[in-house]
């Protein structure tokens, strides 16, 4: 997929970068409430699940969008100097984050779909989103917990990586610099 | 046609329809009288949200009595009782805030009961049943369209039998329930399908 001959980061790559870490950061918390919330507070939970469900869609779109930019242009060449282990832990880390940007928002649509309740998923919620599977209460118990189970994982791992490209940074890698803004 | 008269003592519950059964079902020699469980049928309803979804649920548990007449419908009776604590919604959620006092407030009121007052005879298969609806204490008259889809006689149970597609709107804030009018329709879509059966005993009474 990622070749080496880009010297940075191109934009879309970055804007695209920085926009999934948006929309995970504001996903997860609102999953949170959305859940915690008493049923008696009935609009702002239904509003809380379909702001969660198109944050949910959106990353989806995003990743395969930056996953094709990635196959198209390539990664920037690895900072010189960098141990191999730490190449190859940085690819296996990259693997698993696209992997489960993409495998959290579609347990989530399944879980959605799966439900007993039947509630629609409506993104930006007015534009109805076919449920392309009948509910099935026996599944949407077992996809509800994959799908908290996916995001945990996503959060832990997203946070091992942030930390580790600061403290490339710290270190003097331009790491954190290519993902901000183009490098020559 | 079977006529049934019965004297049997019923529950507390059916005391103002056993009294007006009494009235109405002695004259009539072409009546029926139909016990009404939830072995022989659905409760359902039906509520919109934000005019994009239904949300269903069902009353499980309910039981009364039809005095069918068939020579003269309008001497038809019902009286029915609801169980309200056992709502049932696809979340359980969603059954606990039924349950709320902002809803069905079961921990007041934990019976719903519908009487009847009159029957209009649209067609003989076709009836508006007028009647007195009380939940939450609040009793309001309510009309139920009722259409006869099959009756016939059982050889093999030797049981006259019938089944009835009951429908009717309830407006929910009649009753005192005005909870999340944003996001749950005042009308309430009341679907009843039900097989009577003359000559089975309810809970093997």
């Amino acid at each position: 997929m990622a070749n080496e001959t880009a010297a940075g980061w191109s934009r879309p790559q970055r804007v695209l970068h920085w926009t999934m870490a948006a929309l995970v950061l504001l996903a997860v918390p609102v999953g949170l409430i959305m859940t915690a919330l008493p049923f008696r507070e009935l609009l702002l939970k239904f509003v809380l699940y379909q702001l969660h469900k198109t944050l949910g869609l959106t990353v989806f779109v995003l990743v395969l969008a930056q996953l094709a930019l990635h196959w198209r242009r390539g990664r920037p060449a690895w900072d010189a100097g960098l141990p191999a282990w730490q190449r190859r832990a940085a690819v296996a880390v990259h693997a698993a984050l696209f992997s489960l940007l993409l495998l959290t928002p579609l347990a989530g649509y399944l879980t959605a779909a799966t439900a007993p309740a039947k509630i629609p998923t409506l993104f930006l919620g007015v534009i109805p989103v076919p449920h392309l599977v009948g509910t099935n209460p026996v599944w949407f118990g077992v996809l509800r917990e994959v799908h908290v189970a996916l995001a945990t994982l996503l959060v832990l791992l997203a946070c091992g990586h942030a930390l580790i490209a600061v403290q490339h940074h710290l270190k003097g890698r331009n790491t954190l610099i290519r993902m901000l803004r183009a490098c020559e | 046609m079977r006529t049934r008269q019965r004297r049997e003592w019923l529950r507390p519950a059916f005391g103002i329809g056993v009294v007006v059964w009494l009235m109405t079902a002695l004259p009539a020699v072409a009546a029926s009288l139909y016990r009404i469980d939830q072995r022989y049928g659905v409760i359902s309803f039906s509520v919109g949200s934000l005019g994009l979804f239904t949300t269903e649920g069902l009353f499980p548990r309910f039981e009364g009595e039809l005095l069918l007449d068939t020579e003269a419908p309008e001497r038809t009776h019902i009286d029915v009782t609801i169980d309200a604590g056992a709502v049932a919604m696809p979340l359980q959620d969603q059954a606990d805030l039924l349950r709320s006092d902002a809803y069905f407030d079961t921990a007041h009121f934990p019976a719903e009961h519908f009487v009847s007052t009159s029957i209009q005879v649209l067609s003989p298969t076709h009836f508006v049943i007028h009647g007195l609806l009380r939940i939450r204490g609040v009793a309001m008259p309510q009309d139920l369209d009722a259409v006869v889809k099959d009756r016939h006689f059982d050889q093999e149970r030797q049981l006259e039998v019938a089944d009835f597609v009951v429908t009717g709107d309830i407006k929910r804030s009649a009753f005192g329930m005005v909870a999340d009018q944003i996001m749950v329709s005042d009308t309430v879509r009341l679907a009843i399908r039900i097989r009577l059966t003359v000559g089975v005993q309810p809970h093997g009474e």
